[in-house]
């Protein structure tokens, strides 16, 4: 069990610039799905990169597990119990076959050749990516490039796995893929962290945080946060479709509060139309 | 100007093992002066295609007409140099491109290389930078030091600064938060209209193509299958999905709504219109 605690966390990187993260303190618990979301610069990767210590606060703590990202003696601790998936797909490989990448991860962590062996399998089993272990990462769509590296992440048995915009180069396919792998994770227990400009997305995480400008301006269940919508037309976030029809239905008095899942919506519509 | 495909078949790394035809047979026209929007899932051969529209691919057969340019099997240098100063191209990720140790000498690198004049291009920098959303001030900074939606913006007033008459657009907006990436398709949209370009926006995002484009190709597995008014290519719900294709939202909803005899458009109308309809027909409070 790993708990996240950010205590009063501060964060620059030089002693001239302006805080990037100021006075933050968050708990998350084990097994929570948490969507970070906020523009560019407000400090949304530089918190991710602060929970898994590649990055230590300024002042204030961090701790995961009750294990401070300040001790040198824990950061790789840290680092297996916190794994990270970036963007770009492309960035994220350094061997010629999908196996020897995830092979890579657990050499590292100096795990044995048949214990090596077993975790291959059973990582890549997990999220689909079992018949692509001997193909080149060239040869696989996006996609299947995240999966793999997801799979990598995977294979060093973390508690918490955190997503740094893992879908934003994919294709609406790539997506999807991406997305049921992390409910699958999600589903066994794994703690998620999801830093995502997709409402469509966060829509389908637990507990919602909104940065902006280094602090925590929201943090609240999922269903709660889509109830106010104006939060997020007012920051100039695009909402997706059927919920844009929904505030126009809300304020004008014809429905109370939001459906947050589109077909459930539309079947509303659909049932209360048949009852004419 | 006008661009036309006529059996066009184009065969990556012909006569080896790893042969791979990504163009079959395709006939398409892009009328001058319109916004056309290139859709198609990854792999269905819509990159491929546009590389054709600047010579950077030429035909394995048949052959593409770019205004009086023809490009053909074997088709000379000469012949497609001229047309590389027509045709702008924002590749995916241009900021990966950027080189310059200054903003300005990045975004003077294409205008020196198509022979304009400097000092014209020069003068008309801040103007290209602020409509890009960026302060001139940034101009004698390196390029590097930017965010990296400051870097596409650069990298794309380099494009523009060439003063192409078609514009190709690879995802442009791929990797940018919502309101960059709203900003970004809006000043292309304005910069077709007020330079009259023929513009070509390959994506697969939906959305943007029936929020910008005049017109929508559909490509899958290497062939244009749908051609048409964005509206027209949408409504074929059942062959989008089939090719891993999203429908619109207000396409994909007003279908259903309409299977359930709510009196709705099928249209790709904005949230507001579809709600009004809502509102105008919903039934009576109470009734059930």
């Amino acid at each position: 069990m790993s708990t996240i605690e950010c205590k009063n966390v501060f964060f620059k990187y030089t002693d001239e610039q302006d805080w990037i993260i100021q006075d933050l303190s968050i708990t998350i618990k084990q097994g929570e799905w948490v969507s970070i979301l906020g523009t560019n610069g407000s400090g949304k990767s530089t918190l991710a990169r602060l929970i898994n210590a590649l990055l230590t606060p300024t002042s204030g703590a961090v701790t995961v597990a009750g294990k401070s990202t300040d001790d040198e003696g824990e950061i790789w601790n840290i680092r297996q119990k916190a794994g990270m998936v970036f963007q770009n797909p492309d960035h994220q490989f350094v061997a010629a076959t999908v196996r020897d990448d995830i092979a890579f991860g657990l050499e590292n962590a100096g795990v044995a050749r048949d214990e090596m062996l077993k975790r291959i399998a059973s990582a890549s089993e997990r999220v689909g990516v079992d018949d692509l272990l001997f193909a080149e990462p060239h040869r696989l769509s996006g996609g299947q490039k995240q999966r793999a590296a997801i799979a990598g992440v995977l294979a060093l048995q973390p508690d918490i796995m955190i997503f740094d915009e893992a879908t934003a180069m994919l294709d609406p396919k790539g997506r999807k893929e991406v997305m049921a792998t992390m409910k699958q994770l999600h589903e066994r227990g794994i703690t998620i962290l999801m830093i995502t400009h997709e409402l469509e997305e966060a829509l389908e995480s637990d507990r919602v945080v909104f940065m902006e400008h280094g602090k925590i301006i929201n943090d609240s269940k999922a269903e709660e946060f889509f109830q106010k919508p104006e939060f997020l037309v007012e920051r100039d976030f695009h909402l997706p479709y059927f919920l844009q029809v929904q505030k126009h239905l809300v304020e004008n008095g014809f429905q109370t509060n939001y459906l947050l899942d589109e077909d459930e919506w539309v079947k509303s519509l659909c049932t209360s139309n048949s009852r004419m | 100007m006008h661009i036309k495909f006529e059996d066009v078949t184009y065969t990556y790394m012909l006569g080896s093992p790893f042969e791979k035809r990504a163009l079959n047979g395709v006939d398409v026209s892009i009328s001058s002066g319109s916004f056309t929007a290139v859709v198609g899932s990854t792999g269905s051969g819509k990159s491929t295609l546009m590389q054709h529209i600047n010579g950077l691919l030429v035909p394995t057969s048949g052959q593409v007409t770019v205004d009086s340019t023809v490009l053909q099997p074997g088709v000379k240098r000469k012949v497609i140099k001229p047309l590389r100063k027509k045709v702008g191209m924002v590749f995916q990720y241009p900021e990966h491109q950027l080189f310059g140790s200054t903003v300005e000498e990045d975004i003077l690198f294409g205008p020196i290389q198509h022979g304009m004049s400097v000092e014209r291009v020069k003068r008309r920098l801040p103007e290209l930078l602020n409509l890009v959303g960026l302060h001139e001030d940034y101009l004698h900074e390196s390029p590097f030091q930017l965010s990296g939606g400051q870097m596409r913006r650069v990298a794309i007033a380099g494009v523009l600064a060439t003063e192409p008459e078609v514009l190709i657009l690879d995802e442009p907006a791929a990797g940018l938060d919502p309101s960059g990436h709203r900003a970004l398709l809006q000043l292309f949209r304005s910069w077709h209209e007020e330079h009259g370009l023929t513009t070509v926006l390959v994506t697969h995002d939906m959305e943007d193509a029936a929020n910008y484009a005049d017109d929508v190709i559909v490509m899958n597995e290497g062939s244009v299958k749908l051609q048409g008014k964005p509206i027209d290519v949408f409504r074929e719900v059942e062959s989008l999905t089939a090719m891993n294709l999203a429908v619109p939202p207000a396409v994909r909803i007003g279908m259903a709504l309409r299977r359930s005899n709510w009196s709705i458009d099928v249209t790709n109308q904005s949230s507001e219109q579809l709600a009004e309809q809502l509102m105008t027909n919903w039934p009576e409070k109470g009734g059930h």
